[in-house]
């Protein structure tokens, strides 16, 4: 096990920042719990560390890194009950890890194009996102600040995110369009 | 896919990323995952917005957020100090790009007009913030901060105070979380206060009813307290074994991420830490307008009473508006009455009166403005409405057009016992308990932002409370931040009661000091009127 030094640590340090917030996703995709995912890629972060004199520098880094992430997420899996109900049986995982490969450009585009909908969000909305993405306010908070029962909160948030998801196939399709 | 199967998708996907699937839906994802790839693309674009929904709408800048826990396990673990250096070098690079004092610093990507989350107490006059000069009073939003040439305290909107001594380096990230890269700074919270949690590059800190100190320098750490205790984690660690309690009396250093504190002196001199010769609260003591109601005979239309209006008061004639005195602010006081059916002969529930400002209040500027009355009101009459409102509004707009944009501030207080603020569309209530025929005093202060939300906080007090030096810490209705840019130059006096209404020395100002002053009648001689 050799720790980067010397220029690898520059080297190591700009690419992990480059990257981190693409494996955060990443592993979030395949395992859906803020917080199981950050435990998560603290260890992937701490492995590639550990490995990095082998990763080859005239290769892609993300590629080499969702590697790691992807077999952390296995071993998460197997070793960890999730705190959530959904438990990803290790061929939908594999599945899934293909079809981001393959749908990542598309990810990456309607990424961009999730700012332009935030702003299109009508004040309250916003805040509701605000409260439960930004501020992380718990959720029995949130529904008291908005003088909500929990079920409308939830209730609310999913339709948000469907109004977010459907700008972001309009929003998508127009960029593409001729 | 179907557009069922797509809402059925959408369901489904939103209990998980809420949490609240249930085993059943858990396992009719799973089912649709593996059998088929349109639902395994449509899955994978649903998390991944909601991951980008937490990752791309941080409310402070890159530069300065709080970093991942990641980042503390590499530079305990297996980089150590080298590494920790050259991030501080890159970060203090990004550094440079100092963010303006109106805290419009999220970073890329960020498009969610964020709220205020602390005010500005105090600061030694050579202070900056960001490279600006402090006016107390100022509201902060989530982000960067850099405090240069002296001291700076700020109080949470949940009530906790900091004092910040010497060049600082701090992000607001939210009411409850701070990230501090470098400070020395004394805490001042209690148990009737929000926690707040406080991010060091090496420590986790989280107050439990507590007065406490620390220095935040570079490899060093230290925290002192004075009362209460004070949660230290290790920044990144979850273990226990890196978790303590520091109690009241005691203090610690830190000089290793990965390893408990160790046992320090006390310093004194460090929990009584405090502002030497803050700054006024601002240049100018002098309202812009004021208004007591004088020279006048008996109704309001046409009186050009006080200073810095624009033409007289405009009324409807047979408006059940009268000028009575003594007025509110007592003898030789004037206030102007809204008088019940029958008491005087008026028949009307509803009266108006309206006056144009030298001085608009601008929201699509920088800038803080004070407005102050006085009012009391009768007993609630038959009718339950019992509305004392005083409403800021732009003059040449129709009613209809105002009611449609909302574009005006409304202050009222209703009923026997509760107050509204209206700012554009936000509307914030309280219930606020009222003795009939009790003189209140009623202060807004409005906080206009060109690239940052507006505000209004309002108070309503006893009028002796106005002679307090500063103002207020605790407001009683504060409005949500909302982005206008409305030009209000016209203030309108609105009551509908069949009860008794009274409006008494209405005053407009850039400070606390310019409306809680003694004025008129109020307290002093001389003012013009």
């Amino acid at each position: 096990m050799t720790e980067p030094s010397g220029p690898d640590h520059e080297l190591f340090v700009g690419l992990i920042t480059t990257n981190y917030d693409h494996l955060r996703r990443y592993i979030y995709s395949l395992l859906p719990h803020e917080e199981d995912a950050k435990d998560v890629l603290q260890e992937v972060c701490v492995a590639i560390s550990r490995k990095f004199a082998e990763y080859d520098r005239s290769r892609p880094f993300l590629p080499w890194a969702c590697g790691f992430a992807y077999l952390k997420v296995l071993k998460f899996y197997e070793q960890q009950r999730p705190r959530r109900m959904l438990r990803l049986p290790t061929e939908v995982l594999e599945l899934l890890a293909t079809a981001r490969e393959q749908e990542e450009p598309a990810l990456l585009e309607r990424l961009a194009a999730l700012d332009r909908c935030l702003e299109k969000l009508p004040n309250r909305d916003r805040k509701l996102i605000q409260a439960r993405y930004v501020d992380r306010t718990p959720v029995d908070d949130i529904a008291a600040a908005f003088s909500q029962s929990r079920r409308t909160m939830f209730r609310n948030l999913e339709r948000i995110r469907r109004q977010l998801f459907d700008c972001i196939d309009r929003s998508v399709v127009l960029e593409g369009s001729p | 896919m179907t557009r069922d199967s797509l809402n059925e998708l959408h369901t489904l996907l939103s209990a998980v990323v809420d949490g609240t699937a249930s085993e059943m839906q858990c396992a009719d994802l799973t089912k649709r995952l593996a059998e088929d790839a349109e639902a395994r693309r449509f899955y994978l674009r649903y998390l991944d917005m909601s991951a980008g929904l937490m990752g791309r709408v941080p409310p402070v800048p890159a530069s300065s957020t709080r970093r991942g826990p990641w980042f503390a396990i590499l530079t305990s673990s297996l980089m150590a100090a080298s590494l920790l250096v050259g991030w501080f070098v890159s970060a203090s690079a990004r550094r440079n790009e100092t963010p303006a004092i109106d805290g419009s610093v999220p970073s890329a990507g960020s498009t969610l007009p964020l709220g205020y989350v602390a005010t500005i107490l105090s600061a030694s006059p050579t202070a900056t913030l960001n490279d600006q000069p402090i006016s107390p009073g100022m509201r902060l939003l989530p982000a960067a901060y850099v405090l240069a040439n002296g001291s700076l305290e700020i109080q949470f909107d949940g009530g906790s105070r900091i004092l910040f001594d010497g060049t600082s380096r701090f992000s607001l990230v939210s009411r409850r979380r701070v990230t501090i890269e470098q400070a020395t700074f004394l805490f001042r919270g209690d148990p009737s206060c929000e926690t707040i949690e406080i991010a060091t590059p090496r420590s986790i800190l989280r107050d439990i009813g507590t007065e406490y100190a620390a220095v935040i320098d570079g490899a060093l750490e230290e925290v002192h307290v004075s009362d209460g205790s004070v949660q230290r984690s290790a920044e990144g660690h979850s273990s226990p074994s890196l978790t303590e309690l520091i109690e009241a009396g005691a203090a610690r250093r830190y000089e290793s991420l990965s390893q408990r504190g160790v046992a320090i002196p006390l310093n004194a001199a460090l929990i009584a830490l405090s502002l030497d010769a803050p700054v006024a609260a601002d240049e100018s003591d002098n309202p812009t307008a004021y208004d007591g109601f004088k020279q006048g005979a008996d109704g309001i239309q046409g009186l050009q009473s006080g200073y810095g209006w624009s033409g007289p008061w405009l009324s409807r004639k047979d408006s059940s508006l009268r000028l009575c005195s003594p007025g509110l602010a007592g003898e030789g006081s004037v206030s102007l009455r809204h008088a019940p059916p029958g008491s005087d002969g008026s028949d009307g529930n509803v009266s108006a009166a309206h006056r144009r400002l030298d001085t608009p209040i601008d929201l699509s500027k920088d800038g803080i403005y004070y407005l102050r009355y006085l009012v009391r009101r009768g007993p609630v009459g038959k009718k339950r409405e019992h509305r004392a409102m005083i409403v800021l509004r732009t003059h040449g707009v129709s009613l209809d057009d105002e009611e449609r944009n909302l574009s005006l501030i409304q202050i009222a207080l209703r009923k026997h016992d509760s107050a509204l603020v209206r700012l554009g569309e936000a509307v914030s209530r309280a219930s606020l308990p009222q003795v009939p025929d009790q003189t209140y005093a009623v202060v807004a202060k409005i906080v206009a932002g060109s690239t940052k939300p507006d505000q209004v906080l309002v108070r309503l007090m006893a009028i002796d409370q106005l002679a307090e030096p500063d103002e207020p810490s605790d407001w009683s209705l504060v409005s949500d931040s909302v982005e206008t840019d409305m030009l209000l130059d016209t203030l309108s006096l609105e009551s509908t009661s069949d009860g008794q209404i009274e409006f008494g020395d209405i005053c407009i100002g850039p400070s606390w000091k310019s409306v809680s002053l003694p004025r008129t009648p109020l307290l002093s001689k001389g003012t013009p009127q």
